[in-house]
Parts: C-alpha cells; sequence; structure tokens
C-alpha cells in the first residue's frame, strides 16, 4: 500500500455504518434480555416476566423495521459496494433473523400459563431447561461474533448444534415416554417450547453465516437457511 | 467585508442596513475617465483617416469626373491631363499574379511542413525563429536581394537584353519572397489553432496524415490562411521600396502591349507605388490630382481585396460550425 | 438438526470464467471466451517519463472490459496502446508487447493506419468532424477505400449507434448542430462505420448528461455481441453496470522523482471486483474509502 498519506473519504457513510452496526449489536442484546427472561419464566412461571417479554418485544419489532429502512435508505442513497454492499446486506438478513429469534423467545414465554403443567415430569423438565441454557448460549456466541465481527466465533456457530441436538433427541424420547391423563397436553407444550428452543439455536447459526458473508464475501454462505 | 444584520434591531432596519451595504459606493470615475480616454483615441485615429481620405477624394475629383476612361487606360506621360495609370495598373497585377502563384503555394506548404511533419527539434525551432525574423526585415533589405539576385544574377532568364534585368519578372519574384515570410507564418498560426480533438477524430477512424490535413486541418484553417492571404497580397501591392531598387520605370515607359502578353514579364515595366509617387514628386501642375486618383484606384483595390478575404473567410467559417 | 451450510469447493476448471452463482451457491462457469488483446509486461513512457508500468491484461471478445482508477493511473494511456493513438504523441514510447489475435500492435511492419480501420475510438469529448452529418460517417468508409453502397454503410452505422430515427430527415444538417449525446452518438457512428472488431471507448459519457449516458450504456449492451469494447471510466457504477471484466489501475509514487506512475493491480470479473476483490487497493477505490 501506498507509503504515502492516503485521506480517509466518505465520512458520513462511514459514521453511519459504524452506527448500523452499533444498533444492530442493540438490539441483539435486547434480544437477549428477552431470551433471559424467557429462561426466567420458563423456571419459575413469574407472570411479570412474562408481562416484560411482551413489551420489550414490541421494542424489538420497532428496531427491526427501524433498522430495515435505515439500509434501505442507505442502498439508495451511497451505491455502496464490495464490503459496504456486503455489510448494510448481511445487516438487512441479520436483524431479520433476531427478530425471529424474538419471536420464538416469546412463543416459550406464551407457554407460561401452562407452566404447572411442564412441572409435572421432573425429568421433562430439566432436559427443558438445559435445552433453552444450550440454545441461549449459542445465541450468545452469535451476539459476540457480531459484536466483535469475529470470523473464527461465527465459524464455530457452525458446529455448535451438537449437544443441543441430543438435547432434542432425550426430549422427543421423553415426550414418547409420557402416560397418565395430562400426556397429550403436556407433550404438545413441551414440543412447542422445545421446536421453538432449537429454531433458536438454528437463527443463531444463520446469524454466523450472514457473518461469515459479510466477512469473506464467499458467496457459499448466502445459502444458510432453516430447513 | 461582511454583509452584518444587528441582531438586536428588528428584521425591517436589517433589510434596510442589508441595502446599504449594498447600494453604497459612488459612481466609478476612474473607469468612466479611462472609457473617455478610450474613445477619444478612437476617435482621433477615425479624425486622422477620414481628413487623409476626405483630403484624397477631394484632390483627386477632377480627374475622375473629367477623364476617368482615359485615366484608367493611358500611359506615363510628362504632360498631367495626359498621363494615365494603365501601365501601372499592369506591373502591379503581374506582381500580384507571382506572389500568388509562387508565394501561396510554397508558404502554405512550408507552413504545414513546419506544423504537422516536422519534429520538435532544435533546429526546426531555429527555423521556426528566422522565419519569424525574415517577416520583420524591412523591405529594401528584399529589394537589394532581388537587385542582386534576379536582376543581376540571373539576368538572363528574367529579362529580355535591352530591359537588364530590371523587369516585371524581377519585381515578381523579389515581391514574392518579401511576402513569403507573412503567408508562412499567419499560415502557421492557422494551423495550429485547429483543435488536437479534430485531428484526433480523423486518425481514429483510420485517416492517413495527408488525409487528416487535407479533409480537416486545412479546411478548418481556411479562414485563417486567407486572411493571411490577402494580408500578404496588399502587403505586396503596396511596398515601393524594392521595386525602386528592382527598377520600376519613372518616367515614360515604351510599349503598351495587351494585359496578357506574357513577353512584356521580362521587359521594363512600372507599378503603382513608383508611379504615385512620381507624380507626388513631380512640382509640374495637375500632378498632384494624378496621384491622389492614384491613391484612390489603390485604396478601392485595398478594399475590393478585402472584402473578398472577409467573404471567403466567413463562407468558410459558417462551414466549421 | 443442523443448517446445512454448502461448503463446496468450485469445480477447478482452468479455462472457464465465472459468471455468478445459481440458487444452491455454485459458482456458475461459461465456456473460455477468445482473446482479442494480450498485454504482457506493458510499461509506457513519455520522454524519461514512466506513466504506466508493468501491465499485463487479457481482453476477449465480445466482451466489455472496464478500465477504472483514479486520475493519472494510466487507464487511457494503455487504452490508447490498443490502436496506436500513442504515436501522435512524439515522446511516447511503449515497452513490453501489446498483440492483436496474436500479431504484435508495434512490430515494425505494422501500418497504424490500418490497425484504427479495425481497433475505432470514441473519445471523452464528442469530436465530429465540421462537416455534414452524413459525411461524418462515411469519412472513415470512404478513406478505407470501402466499396459499396455508402447510403447503406451510413444508415446500417447510425443505426447501430442508435440515432438513426433522430437524424434520417437531416443527414445533410452539420455534425455540430447536435446535442451532446446525438454527438457521442454520431462519433460512435463514425467509429462502427469502418465496421471495426473492437471499439475502444474513453470515458465516453463523461461529457453527457445522466440520460444520454443512459442511452449510451444501453447501446453498449445492445451493440456487444457485434464488437469487444474496452472502457475507461470514472463511473464506478457505470463499470459496475455495464462491463463483465473490470480491471482496476492505480499510482504509486516515484520516490526519486517526486512523480506518480500507474500500474495495474488487479483484473477480475466485474462481479468479483465489487462484491469482494481481491486487492485491498480495490476495495479502497470501490468503496471510496480512501481518495
Amino acid at each position: 500500500m501506498d507509503a504515502q498519506a492516503i485521506e480517509p473519504l466518505r465520512h458520513g457513510f462511514r459514521e453511519e455504518l459504524d452506527q448500523l452496526r452499533l444498533q444492530v449489536e442493540l438490539m441483539g442484546v435486547r434480544v437477549d434480555e428477552n431470551l433471559e427472561r424467557m429462561r426466567e419464566n420458563l423456571r419459575s412461571g413469574d407472570r411479570a416476566v412474562a408481562e416484560a417479554a411482551f413489551a420489550a418485544d414490541n421494542e424489538i419489532d420497532a428496531m427491526n423495521v427501524s433498522l430495515t429502512e435505515r439500509c434501505y435508505l442507505l442502498l439508495g442513497r451511497e451505491s455502496p459496494v464490495a464490503s459496504d454492499l456486503r455489510f448494510i446486506v448481511s445487516v438487512l438478513r441479520i436483524v431479520s433473523e433476531l427478530e425471529r429469534v424474538g419471536d420464538l423467545a416469546l412463543r416459550v414465554v406464551k407457554l407460561s400459563p401452562k407452566h404447572e403443567l411442564l412441572l409435572r415430569s421432573e425429568v421433562l423438565f430439566d432436559i427443558l431447561v438445559t435445552v433453552a441454557d444450550e440454545a441461549v448460549d449459542i445465541y450468545r456466541i452469535a451476539l459476540r461474533a457480531w459484536s466483535a465481527q469475529d470470523l473464527g466465533l461465527a465459524t464455530d456457530l457452525a458446529t455448535q448444534n451438537r449437544n443441543l441436538d441430543l438435547y432434542y433427541e432425550r426430549l422427543m424420547s421423553e415426550l414418547k415416554r409420557l402416560d397418565g391423563p395430562d400426556a397429550v397436553r403436556i407433550a404438545m407444550a413441551a414440543f412447542t417450547a422445545g421446536r421453538a428452543l432449537e429454531r433458536i439455536a438454528d437463527h443463531s447459526a444463520i446469524i454466523g453465516a450472514r457473518l461469515r458473508y459479510l466477512i469473506t464475501g464467499e458467496p457459499a454462505h448466502l445459502a444458510a437457511e432453516v430447513r | 467585508m461582511a454583509l452584518t444584520t444587528p441582531a438586536t434591531v428588528g428584521p425591517r432596519a436589517a433589510e434596510r442596513s442589508v441595502a446599504d451595504q449594498l447600494t453604497k459606493g459612488g459612481a466609478d470615475w476612474l473607469g468612466g475617465t479611462f472609457l473617455v480616454l478610450l474613445i477619444a483615441s478612437l476617435g482621433f485615429c477615425v479624425l486622422v483617416l477620414v481628413t487623409l481620405m476626405v483630403d484624397v477624394i477631394g484632390t483627386s475629383a477632377p480627374v475622375f469626373s473629367e477623364r476617368f476612361v482615359d485615366f484608367m487606360t493611358g500611359t506615363l506621360r510628362t504632360r498631367a491631363d495626359e498621363a494615365g495609370l494603365y501601365q501601372g495598373l499592369v506591373g502591379s497585377f503581374w506582381i500580384c499574379v507571382f506572389v500568388v502563384v509562387l508565394a501561396f503555394p510554397l508558404g502554405i506548404g512550408a507552413a504545414l511542413y513546419l506544423e504537422e511533419y516536422a519534429p520538435d527539434t532544435r533546429f526546426s525551432r531555429f527555423v521556426n525563429v528566422n522565419i519569424r525574423n525574415l517577416a520583420g526585415v524591412p523591405s529594401i533589405v528584399y529589394g537589394i536581394l532581388g537587385f542582386t539576385i534576379f536582376t543581376k544574377a540571373l539576368r538572363s532568364f528574367t529579362s529580355t537584353g535591352r530591359a537588364n534585368g530590371l523587369t516585371v519578372m524581377s519585381a515578381g519574384l523579389t515581391l514574392a519572397i518579401l511576402v513569403l515570410p507573412i503567408v508562412i507564418i499567419t499560415a502557421s498560426e492557422a494551423v495550429r489553432a485547429v483543435p488536437d480533438s479534430l485531428r484526433e477524430a480523423g486518425y481514429g477512424v483510420g485517416a492517413t496524415r495527408w488525409e487528416v490535413i487535407r479533409s480537416h486541418v486545412l479546411p478548418y484553417a481556411a479562414p485563417g490562411i486567407i486572411t493571411g492571404l490577402i494580408l500578404s497580397l496588399a502587403r505586396a501591392l503596396g511596398e515601393a521600396a524594392p521595386l525602386i531598387l528592382v527598377g520600376a520605370t519613372t518616367g515614360r515607359l515604351a510599349g503598351d502591349p495587351s494585359l496578357l502578353d506574357l513577353g512584356q514579364l521580362r521587359e521594363r515595366f512600372t507599378a503603382l507605388p513608383i508611379v504615385v509617387t512620381e507624380w507626388a514628386k513631380n512640382p509640374n501642375e495637375g500632378f498632384d490630382e494624378l496621384a491622389a486618383a492614384a491613391i484612390v484606384v489603390m485604396l478601392v483595390i485595398v478594399v475590393i481585396a478585402n472584402t473578398a478575404a472577409i467573404l471567403l473567410r466567413n463562407r468558410y467559417e459558417k462551414k466549421r460550425t | 438438526m443442523s443448517v446445512p451450510i454448502n461448503l463446496t469447493e468450485p469445480a477447478a476448471v482452468d479455462e472457464s470464467v465465472s459468471v455468478g452463482h445459481d440458487a444452491e451457491g455454485e459458482p456458475r462457469r461459461a465456456p473460455a471466451a477468445e482473446v482479442v488483446f494480450a498485454v504482457a509486461d506493458l510499461s509506457v513512457y513519455y520522454g524519461d517519463f514512466r506513466a504506466v508500468r508493468d501491465v499485463n491484461v487479457e481482453i476477449n471478445r465480445h466482451e466489455i472490459t472496464a478500465f477504472i482508477g483514479p486520475s493519472g493511473c494510466g487507464k487511457t494511456t494503455v487504452l490508447r496502446c490498443f490502436n496506436r493513438m500513442n504515436d501522435l504523441i512524439p515522446t511516447a514510447r511503449v515497452e513490453g508487447k501489446v498483440t492483436y489475435h496474436g500479431v504484435d500492435l508495434y512490430d515494425r511492419e505494422v501500418n497504424p493506419v490500418e490497425v484504427r480501420r479495425r481497433i475505432g475510438m470514441v473519445f471523452q469529448k464528442p469530436n465530429p468532424f465540421p462537416k455534414s452529418i452524413y459525411e461524418n460517417v462515411a469519412y472513415g468508409p470512404k478513406v478505407a477505400g470501402v466499396k459499396g453502397n455508402m447510403d447503406d454503410i451510413v444508415e446500417r452505422a447510425l443505426h447501430g449507434a442508435g440515432l438513426w430515427d433522430e437524424v434520417k430527415s437531416r443527414l445533410k444538417a452539420s455534425g455540430i448542430g447536435l446535442s451532446g449525446g446525438q454527438q457521442q452518438r454520431l462519433c460512435i457512428a463514425r467509429a462502427i462505420a469502418t465496421d471495426p472488431e473492437v471499439l475502444l471507448m474513453d470515458e465516453p459519457c463523461s461529457a453527457l448528461d445522466p440520460i444520454a449516458t443512459a442511452r449510451i450504456e444501453d447501446l453498449m449492451q445492445e451493440i456487444k455481441d457485434q464488437y469487444t469494447i474496452v472502457i475507461v471510466t470514472h463511473n464506478m457504477q457505470q463499470a459496475a453496470r455495464v462491463s463483465d471484466r473490470t480491471a482496476f489501475f492505480t499510482t504509486e509514487v516515484n520516490p526519486e522523482s517526486d512523480t506518480r506512475t500507474g500500474l495495474l493491480v488487479e483484473v477480475d470479473s466485474t462481479d468479483k471486483m465489487f462484491s469482494n476483490p481481491s486487492d485491498d487497493r480495490t476495495e479502497n477505490y470501490v468503496t471510496g474509502r480512501f481518495g
């Protein structure tokens, strides 16, 4: 690179991109807070926590809309190319993934009226809580990866699901073993929760893939999706 | 000084303050005086010209009103009421022919070579400087040159035995050489003024250098070149000093051949500037009027030539837009 | 259930070129292109000053190749090597090789006039001849000694430049009287009248308004199948829109003489250059990050 001083240009645009990165991180933190509330609610069934989670989700949805609009504005105004374009496109898709995670967390929280059902089988409840912990941990890796724009962490996300898959398998087999008058109702609630948690992990892995595309520009990472 | 509007005063006052600042500054006295001086200079020049014209035309009036045809077709005589301009006209005509046939093609060709073909070396720059110097050389020097070469050295070529080299041909050749640097310089300037984008366009479609010059450079430079040609022709018409040395006759001139007789080229001759000089010097009565009349004829010829030049130039300029 | 992420390696096919990716993220490959110009280790000097150095690039048939880069990086200089227009500058000197279908363009036997009949050029500022529209277009074929119905040739060229409908009723009118965009299309018609194989365009739209620019960009796409086009442009979006391959040039300071010499940094498919270029300098230039 030329030893002579090269002046940085497009200051306004650079600052906008920085702001965007921070805002995405902020949204990720809000989602993380709601995941925490989801965990809390899963353990305790606390009504107040559930209310707080609903309120926070509105905020998350609003952030989704405003960040999406800001991306469209930047696309139209700045004609970004190369890494700038990849950044804005990735932000669009990651913000959408974050919103999904928020929705999925809420899906678990909505089960809180049926909380005492889930408590009926101790084994089932334990596995459910473990799956929740695992999913939230995976999400947190994604959040850290974004905050640091770290390719290593993003790559790790592709392989983190192993443990979760095992727990999920166990959950499914426990469900099949359920017995008793409310077995079906318990199974349905547990299944809904387990599925949502598993999806949270999947979407976190997708966030990792989007980040990999942003950093490396390899089109292969564009293909990540939940099957 | 920045326009300031005091914050403490209301909007109306602010407007007034801006208005004050914009409308201040009185009339431009210095500029006005300068303009008056310029107009005065122009007026003075015009006055001088008009005075000269009025004087000349006035003095020549009797000649034209009384014996116009006779004057134009008459030969040199000792008596004012018989003398005519014809031989002067013929001599000047043939000198102009020489200039046109020799100086114009050679000059334009040299200019084209210098501007389009010659590489930018010390030698070519040296040649250019020298041509410019030549244009400034006093015409008497050309007269000496012409006398030495055409009148004396090349006498057998330029003259019949009895004319001793003092012929139209000598004069024509001399004046052609005198005028050559002017033609080269003005043609060079005209060619240099052709935008490079035009040449590039020509080369870009696969034209050779000569095709680019012929189809694009020359037509574009034509107005400038033509102006230069007419300037040099007018100069050739008016130069007296070389003609003196090369032997334009001042007294009577024998012979009265038709205009197109080529034999006269190698015989003694006279030309308009010399005729004018002689008549003006002649103390006898009536020659003042003749001189004035001859001057008027020369002026008319120059005006016609300039008009033709302007018309031609306009025609080529219109083609170029 | 883990997320399926495709990490398949692209097939290692030497001669094919990448033309984007399909729905599964697999790279699409096209059959090999024929090379029209091959530039090897090209340096161009003006007197002692080296304007551009060490250029290695290939121009493929029926493709639009864009040269981009900051001012003074030598992209126009290299472009003008392709049709020997640098010959017009007395102090210009070329080292290295520029071959056209395998023939060294700077070989002593090669006639530059013949070169320019086969490799046409359109300049930055429209420069039609101060003659009629008809004569402008007919001039090239005329000096090339092309036999055949000149009216047809002119009409075909004007059609090819997208100008026929606008001027067919006034072919005798002066070319200079047209608008800027029309003048440039006239220059394009003039260039294609000699039926060249290649069109070199030196910032053809920089003097034109956006609508005229769009017209010419459309035209380039339309005529791409018949010609090979190399375009120098300052407008990155234009390069991205219009070209198949892009070559990025930059300048470097010569410490001893405090002058700048241009050099070629990267050549690749346009899609790659504008989504994920290999060189940092390219990235900095296309994103406008550094001046």
